[in-house]
Formats: C-alpha cells, structure tokens, sequence
C-alpha cells in the first residue's frame, strides 16, 4: 500500500464538479458580504460615512471597527492587524467597513455608497526606503526609534567568516532581486460564518489552517475558543496563501454574522483576491561566498531584505526560514547570515511555498555556480563536493545524523539529464545556431522539514479513529486535503498500519472540533505529523482489536479477513471501539542570539536540472527538459507525489520566467490573469522526468519526510541558471521576461 | 441596470435596432462581457448576432474568400478552405487565445474590438483584406487598414456593422510568417507580434509585406520596408536599412507588458531576422 498509486478518494467527485466549494454551500437565511476598503496607501480616516450604504434595499447591516465586540485584531503572530482599519489605513485594499446584504449584486453594489474621507499621510513602499530613518513610520507598533519599519531582524553567526574569506581561493559577490509572487489558487478566498446556539459560531470555508482561524475568530468576537467551530470546505488550492489569509475573511464574515444574528458568506473575487492577499515576499539578496581552488566553500556572508507590506502577519516565520535556508545544501565552516523584514504600505506578504526560502536559493545557487564558473569546475561537481552529508554541520551547527539524501540527487539527477553528454551538445548547438542560444541550469536544495526551532510548538497533530460496527474505519485528523493529496497518502498509512483495506477506510472532512488543535497545513508536514498521530491511533487500536480477537479465538494472521466478526463483537460487548493518536514532532532549538541550532527535525532534498532554448532575437526563453530528483524520505504515493512536483515545476517556472506584480505607489497592476500570467501546458518541458531516492527518516511514517514545497523550490533556479547558461550573461532579476533577458543578450 | 438582451434573427432585426440608443452588437462576448463587467462598456442594448445564418458563412467567390463576421475563429481553424489556401491565418488563429476563446471568439468581433495587439488583423493586413459593412443606407467595403482608426476605434458609423471580411486570396507563392511575442506561450496577448508574406528564390525578393502588431495605435503595416526590400536583393545593408525602416515605422507605447524600447528594437531586429533567413535557408 506504501507507494502504491491508488485512486483518490476525491477524485471522482472532484471531476463531476460535485465536490463542494466554499461558494457551493448556502445555508438558510444566509446574507452576502462584502468589504469596504481602503483606496489610498496610508492615511488618517477623518471621515466614515455608511448611511447611504445602510439605505440600500437590500443590505441588512453595516459594520464597523468600534462595534467588534473582542478584540480588532487577525490574529496570526503578533496581533498588528487590525480585522477593520481604525483611525489609520495602511495599504490600498485594507477593509476599513463591512455590509451584509441579501444577495451578492446588492452586495457588491452597497460598497460604492460608502463615502470615506481621508487625510493622506506619507507613504513609502520599498523596503530599502522604508529602512531609512527619516521614512514615515507604518509598522504598528513602531519597531526602533533608528528603524521604524523594521518588523524583524533576525542572523545567524557561524565561526569567523573574515577567517574563512581568507582561506578562500576564489571569491564571488552578487545582488539578488525577485518580486511579488500570486499563489493564483483555482478557487479564491471564501468563508460561511453560520451563528449556532448557545452564542456559539461555526465556520465553513477554504482554508490550510482551521485551527489558526479558529483562535482569530475566537479573539475578534471575544468568545472562549471551545465556542467556534472550523469546518474546512473542500479547497481548490492554496499554497500557502490560504495559511494566514483566511482567518481574516472568517473573522469578517463572523462579525457580520455575530451581528445580524444570521449566516454570512464571504467570498472574493478573483480581482478582490489579487489585489489584496497576500504573496511572495519582494526581496533583495546580497551574496558573498569563497571557496577553495578545488570548490570547497569556506565561508558565506549574506543580507537579505524582506518588504513584509503594511503588517507583520506571518513575515517573522518567513524571515526565520530564509535564514535558514541561505546557506543552502552544503557545508560551511563559516556563515554570517542577516534577515530583516520591513513594514511598507502595501499589501501584506505570506506565506508562499517555499515560505521565504526561494529568494536566498536563486543567491545561493547562482553563487554556486559562479564559483565554479571563476574555478573552471563543473557545476554539478561543485554541488557534489560540498553537498552536506550523515555527519556533517549545516549552516546552523546542526549535525546531520540520518536521512540526508542530496548527494543522491545530484548524482541520479545528472545521470537521468545525462549531464555531460548534454552539456556538450548544447555547446554543439549553440555554435551552430546563428539566432538561438540553449543552456544548461541544476539547482539543489534542502528543505526543514515542519515548522522548526522558531515555533516547536506548533508541531504536534492528532488523529481520531473509531472501528465502526462493520469493520469499516472512520478518522479524522486536523491537517487539510487541498488539493495535494493528504487524503490519500493518510488513508494509504492507515491501511498499512491497520491491514485494512483502502476503500474501507473513510477521512472525514476537517472539523476542529474532532480533533486536538494539530498545528497548520503548512511546511510540507501534513503526511508527516498526521501520519504519525494516525500510526499513533492504529497502534491503540490494533492492540484493542486483538484483545478482542483473542478473546474470540481468532488467531493473529486472521485478523484482517475477519475484521467485520470483531467489530460486531465491539458492537455487541459495548466495548470502546475509538482511540485517539498524538503526534510530535521531534526536539528542535534554536538560539536566537547565534542563530545556531537543531533548527528542524529533519530535512528535504532535491536536485533539479533544466535545459531551455533562447530566441536571441526576442529574449524568449523557453524551457525545453527538465528532470527533478526529489530526497522526501519513504514516497508514500508515487504517482501523486510525482504530481506534486510537476506541479511545483511549473509554479517555479512562472516565478522565474513570467510571474510579476508590478507596483506603483503600492497600488498593485494586475488584476486579473490577463495580466498576471501562470504557466499554461504549452510552458512546461515536453519531456519532464521524476525521480526520487528514499533516504528513510527513521521518526517518519514509514520513513517519510515532507514534499509539498521543495519541488518549486528547485526549479525556479534551475531555469534561470539555464538561461545563464544560455545567454553567458548574469542573471540577478525575476522574472525573466523577454525583454529583460533580450536585455541581457547584448 | 436598465440592460435589455436581444437575439435577432435577421440582418432586418438587427438594422432596425442597431439605431437605437446604447444597441451594440454581441457575438463571441470574449472582449465585450469582459469589457461589461469592469465598468468600461454599459450598451443598454444588446443585439446577438451570433446565430444569424447569413454571418456564419464561409464562402468561395471566385478569387476571394468571405467570412462572415460571426464565423467562429475554431471554425476557421477547421475550415478546409482557409487551411488550404490562408494557411498564414490558420497559424495566426491557432496562437489566438485558447481553445475556449476560440469557440466563441469571432474573426468579426477580433476586428471591431480594434485593438492594436488584435492578432487576426496582422493577415489580414497582410492579405490586403476588406471589411464589408452594412448599415440601413446600404452596405460600403473598406480596406482593413482604414478600418481601424485608434485603440477601441473603428470606421464603423452609428447604425452600422460589420457583415463580412473579404479576403483576396494570397498568390501561393508567398509564403507566411508569423511570430508573436507573448509572457507565455498560449493564452497570451501579444507584447508585439510580426506577420509576413514572403516570396524570394535565391536571395532575390519578389515580393515581400510585413504587417506588425501592439506596436503602434493599430495593426500596421510596415509599407516604407516593404518599398525598400521589393525587387531587391538580401544584403547586408538591406537587412540594416529594414531594421531601421522598421523601427521607424512604428509608434509603441509603454504598458504592462512592455516597454516602448523593447517594442521598437524586437520589431526591428524580427524584421532583421526575417531577411537573415532568407540567406541562411
């Protein structure tokens, strides 16, 4: 069953477009939102006047930031943001008001009746500028008197970086830019806030984190938690953008719901959902790394920028993951990292898969490669002689003592790519073709798995499973299926562990109320924890099952073909058929004055090489083959898994090739998909090959480990290296549109 | 609000409410509805033409062909006829949108939406194509050239609309070309695009039209390059003097896709490219 290529559950269903989606469901009464927002990047709200709005027919209530009947927060880290903007307004698109109206139209329509005056205050949008001391102050509270904008700074210091910039042979210094990345989910952002008895409040919606909306809704309408009730709908996509951003449209939603005393839904609009989600985090990398004549590398110092927008909701925990992410797969006696994330009056930034780690792996590989540029060494041998092996330190004095599987990437990667044969017959071409121009790009990567040493805390999950009178298997767990294929992979671990047959066994829709707070769907550990806490749960069971069977005189070997007579015989005897499992994750620390630390569990790896083709003449670039070696441990569905990193493909292609926001005045330009372009299938490589090798994690179900994000983390640079490769030129700026790589030809 | 939809039957139908105030004609829907639903257009009238027999004709008329303006661009793409003997277009459509667009999108609405990154209007440019179009006072024919008249605007007076395109058809010998710049490879509105028909044998150029899009108010063509490279040999100075000709030829703007500079030079160096090839077949 571990491994198999078994059908998903919710694949049929999903096909008929009978799975139901947020927008899908009604419930009787039920009123429609809409949210008045903020049209100018940072002002004071001298004036909010609703009272045409109030009049129309239709709207049955308005809302306001000082009728929140708890606290005027969205929870998430550090409570700055505000659930309705209160006296000031931060960024373009921030609700400031709420209406409910009886249908949709009416809805959106009563939002143009809300006169909002405002006296402007200085803004600024750039996160270099927002550094500046004379910059006018976003963040909430101010952070520094020097750096008021600097939401968070945070290093790492490993040995002596001036010491091992002088061991170095070669040195090599670059600057990184990328920009706005949109996760550009199929279904965009929704929620259902349904009133229960008893002043309770149930909430329906699409969503990574039932339990992070679970507590924001809790604060905002200053109800005990055991009062709100998250039952997550099913959900087209997320990719980190539905981990923070749906506890604020639940909180809106609750509110309107709280006070018309009736159900509210709230959905967005593709344009409403661009406009003002949140994205990849803007960056700017600074990167210096030496390296020894034969390429071992003896010390890296980098800087890195963050522009967070206007609150800090998860931009410490992405902070925290590019810095420690920066150094990248390898060994590093010396490492001097800085991070900081900066307040700006824009949108704010999240979570993206990847989560803060994809800006330092574009530094961090074109570094690798312009070493062994400056060295003469092949470019895959340099990742292989300093590739971190079992025994080795990463960046943050972490030694690996298992699992660490991304020398076999490289090497399977390069065998699968037929690297050298192929890299001499681009070279071939290229001196053939007058007008176009291939290349050659391979980027590896390691991944931490879970959330790491910054918040131990929120690596636990927890599983429900009950024996049902048939011998069928219910469970419920508090991680979410959207669209990644968590449903599957959890009842194929189920099956293995219980002997049961897959379609016996049933995944109930996530309801926090079935199961202990289990942390978010986020950082590629929902196989991984509830595999554990559903493993947990099997262990209890079984044993309960072979009491029972003993008594039964049922041997051992019998059990599964006679599952059915056992649980008649729970059934029959009143015997406790349900058992709870709990996961945790392993002890991680970190120190937050060195930065030094088992900062996660354990980690991923992968290694991705990609040829593309350049049309010289119009800076086209166009990705032509691609092969990607994947360490996730134990591959617990091969077929989705290779899926996942398809998928991951293409998501990183955009992000290197097409994906762009342009910004002026923190008004964000695109507002559709019209201009916002994703990969369409004509964009990916014809020819993709998947690979992986199984380096078991020993506290993982079956050996797993995570995968979810690192497939886009490898191949946005292994695209861009290509086009590098390609065009012999340096390539430091996302997304490399025809003009800018037309640019770069010269 | 106030938004009245109707399906007209006949071009009689359609005449005698097009004159009325805030009528205007739907076909595909795939720029109108768009338009609708972010406020830039509100007709209070809306004529369907899309059923209408008499637009959704393909027909052979001695050495032209006309299509009718509600033909779909899928349909076009499967018509023999066009496939034989317009294969320049096939290429064009075949790059238009996607799939969906393609069956609702017309060659019809492609033109009166005149946009300047329109992508059927560069072969038809090409083509020396004309509009035929009909009002109450009678129907007048129009080359596509002056058909457009600005970003969003056409030649077409109140009352009137767009009937047919009248394709002469293309001596075989010339033979196509089409690149079009985009952000992606399908689904994709074009950054610039350059269409040509080219009849050379050795590096002399018979005949020679260029027509380029998203690079000037309209769809144009590059006549001052074609005068200079008909009848002539391929050099190195003519390719040089096309590249600049070309570059002079057009009037970009800055957008979101783009810059103005990025247009001018991928025109010119398209151009460039195109007589290039002629010496390295």
């Amino acid at each position: 069953m571990i491994g198999a290529a078994v059908l998903r559950p919710d694949a049929i269903d999903k096909v008929r477009g009978e799975a139901r989606f947020v927008d899908d469901l009604a419930f009787p009464g039920m009123l429609h939102a809409a949210v008045i927002r903020g049209t100018v990047p940072h002002a004071k709200i001298c004036k909010l006047d609703l009272k045409s709005v109030s009049k129309h027919p239709r709207v049955i209530c308005t809302l306001t930031a000082n009728e929140i009947p708890g606290e005027n927060v969205v929870h998430v880290i550090y409570d700055d943001q505000p659930a309705l903007a209160d006296e000031i307004v931060r960024y373009i698109g921030e609700p400031i008001a709420l209406l409910a109206a009886e249908d949709r139209t009416s809805a959106n329509q009563a939002v143009k009746l809300a006169t909002i005056n405002y006296e402007e205050l200085p803004a600024v949008f750039d996160s270099l500028s927002a550094l500046s001391p004379d910059a006018p102050t976003v963040a909430v509270p101010a952070a520094t008197e020097k750096a008021p904008n600097l939401f968070n700074a945070m290093r790492i210091r490993k040995g002596d970086v001036a010491q091992g910039f002088a061991q170095a042979d070669v040195i090599v210094e670059g600057e990184y830019h990328t920009g706005y990345q949109e996760h550009a989910y199929l279904e965009t952002q929704g929620a259902i806030a349904v009133p229960e008895l008893n002043g309770a409040m149930a909430i329906y919606g699409t969503m990574q984190c039932p339990f992070y909306v679970q507590a924001a809704v809790a604060k905002v309408l200053g109800l005990p938690l055991s009062k709100v009730r998250v039952i997550q709908t099913a959900t087209g996509g997320a990719f980190g953008g539905k981990e923070d951003v749906p506890s604020l449209v639940a909180c809106l939603a609750a509110l309107l719901a709280w006070k018309a005393r009736r159900s509210v839904k709230l959905v967005f609009d593709r344009e409403e959902d661009i406009l003002t989600t949140s994205k990849r985090h803007p960056s700017i990398v600074r990167y210096k790394s030496g390296a020894k004549a034969d390429g071992t590398l003896t010390a890296i110092e980098v800087d890195f920028v963050y522009n967070a927008g206007a609150y800090q909701t998860l931009s410490p925990a992405v902070l925290w993951r590019g810095l420690m992410h920066a150094a990248g797969p390898y060994r590093i006696p010396h490492v001097k990292i800085d991070g900081r994330s900066v307040a700006t009056n824009t949108v704010p930034c999240g979570a993206f898969r990847g989560f803060g780690s994809p800006q330092v792996i574009f530094a961090h590989e074109s570094q690798m490669d312009r070493l062994a540029e400056r060295l003469g060494i092949d470019r895959l041998e340099i990742r292989r002689r300093n590739a971190l092996q079992i025994g080795d330190e990463t960046a943050t004095k972490q030694r690996l003592s298992e699992s660490v599987g991304v020398l076999q990437t490289i090497e399977k990667a390069g065998r699968l790519a037929h690297w050298e044969e192929r890299l001499r017959k681009v070279e071939a071409f290229n001196a053939a073709s007058r007008d176009r121009r291939r290349g050659l790009g391979i980027s590896s990567v390691m991944y931490g798995v879970g959330l790491g040493g910054k918040a131990p805390f929120l690596d636990k999950a927890g599983a429900y499973m009950k024996l049902e009178a048939d011998g069928s298997i219910g469970i419920a767990v508090g991680t979410v299926e959207m669209g990644q294929g968590l449903t599957t992979a959890l009842t194929q671990i189920a099956s293995e562990a219980l002997s049961v047959p897959f379609d016996r066994i049933h995944l109930a829709p996530v309801d926090s109320s079935r199961v202990p707070d289990s942390g978010p769907t986020v950082a590629s550990r929902g196989t991984m924890m509830s595999g554990l806490a559903i493993l947990d749960a099997a262990a209890k069971l079984k044993e309960r099952i072979r009491t029972v069977a003993k008594d039964l005189h049922i041997p051992k070997n019998e059990i599964p073909s006679r599952l059915k007579e056992i649980a008649q015989a729970f059934f029959m005897r009143n015997l406790d058929p349900a058992v709870e499992g709990w996961a945790q994750g392993a002890p991680v620390d970190w120190d937050e004055e060195t930065g030094l630390g088992n900062a996660y569990f354990v980690y991923a790896y992968a290694t991705h090489i990609a040829q593309v083709e350049v049309d010289l003449t119009t800076g086209e670039a166009s990705v032509e083959d691609f092969v990607a070696v994947h360490d996730s441990g134990r591959i617990v569905n091969h077929q989705l898994a290779s899926g996942q990193v398809e998928g991951g493909i293409a998501q990183g292609l955009g992000f290197a090739l097409m994906e762009d926001i342009p910004q002026e005045d923190g008004r964000l330009m695109t507002t559709g998909f019209t201009t916002y372009r994703i990969p369409t299938i004509r964009d990916i490589a014809a020819d993709t090959k998947v690979a992986f090798v199984e380096a078991l994690y020993s506290a993982g179900p079956f050996g797993a480990k995570g995968l979810g994000e690192v497939p886009l983390m490898a191949s946005h640079t292994a695209v861009s290296r290509a086009v590098a490769h390609a065009l012999g030129a340096a390539v430091n700026t996302y997304p490399l549109s025809p003009e800018r790589v037309k640019g770069s030809v010269a | 609000m106030g938004q009245q939809y109707l399906k007209v039957n006949s071009i009689e139908e359609l005449l005698v409410n097009l004159d009325k105030p805030g009528a205007m004609v739907l076909c595909g829907g795939t720029d109108l509805v768009v338009k609708m639903r972010s406020g830039l257009l509100s007709p209070e009238l809306l004529l369907d033409i899309s059923d209408l027999p008499e637009l959704r004709e393909i027909r052979n008329i001695g050495s032209k062909i006309e299509i009718g303006a509600a033909v779909t661009q899928s349909e076009l793409l499967a018509s023999e006829i066009v496939r034989e003997r317009l294969p320049l277009l096939i290429t064009v459509l075949s790059q238009l949108g996607c799939v969906q667009i393609r069956n609702r999108g017309t060659l019809g609405g492609n033109l009166v939406n005149a946009s300047p990154a329109a992508d059927s209007a560069v072969p038809l440019l090409l083509f020396d194509a004309e509009v035929i179009l009909t009002g109450s006072q009678g129907e007048r024919r129009l080359a596509v050239k002056d058909f457009f008249r600005g970003p969003g605007k056409t030649a077409l007076s109140n009352g009137e609309f767009l009937r047919a395109v009248l394709i002469p058809l293309p001596n075989p010998k010339l033979s196509p070309f089409f690149h079009k710049i985009g952000r992606r490879k399908a689904l994709t509105i074009a950054i610039a695009s350059l269409g040509a028909l080219l009849h050379v044998e050795g590096d002399l150029i018979h005949e020679v039209r260029l027509a380029a899009g998203s690079v000037a108010p309209t769809p144009i063509r590059l006549r001052r390059v074609e005068e200079r490279a008909n009848g002539k040999r391929v050099t190195a100075s003519l390719i040089e003097e096309a590249r600049k000709l070309a570059r002079q030829s057009v009037s970009p703007i800055d957008d979101i896709r783009a810059s103005a500079d990025y247009r001018r030079t991928v025109i010119a160096d398209l151009v460039a490219h195109l007589f290039e090839g002629v010496l390295h077949v």
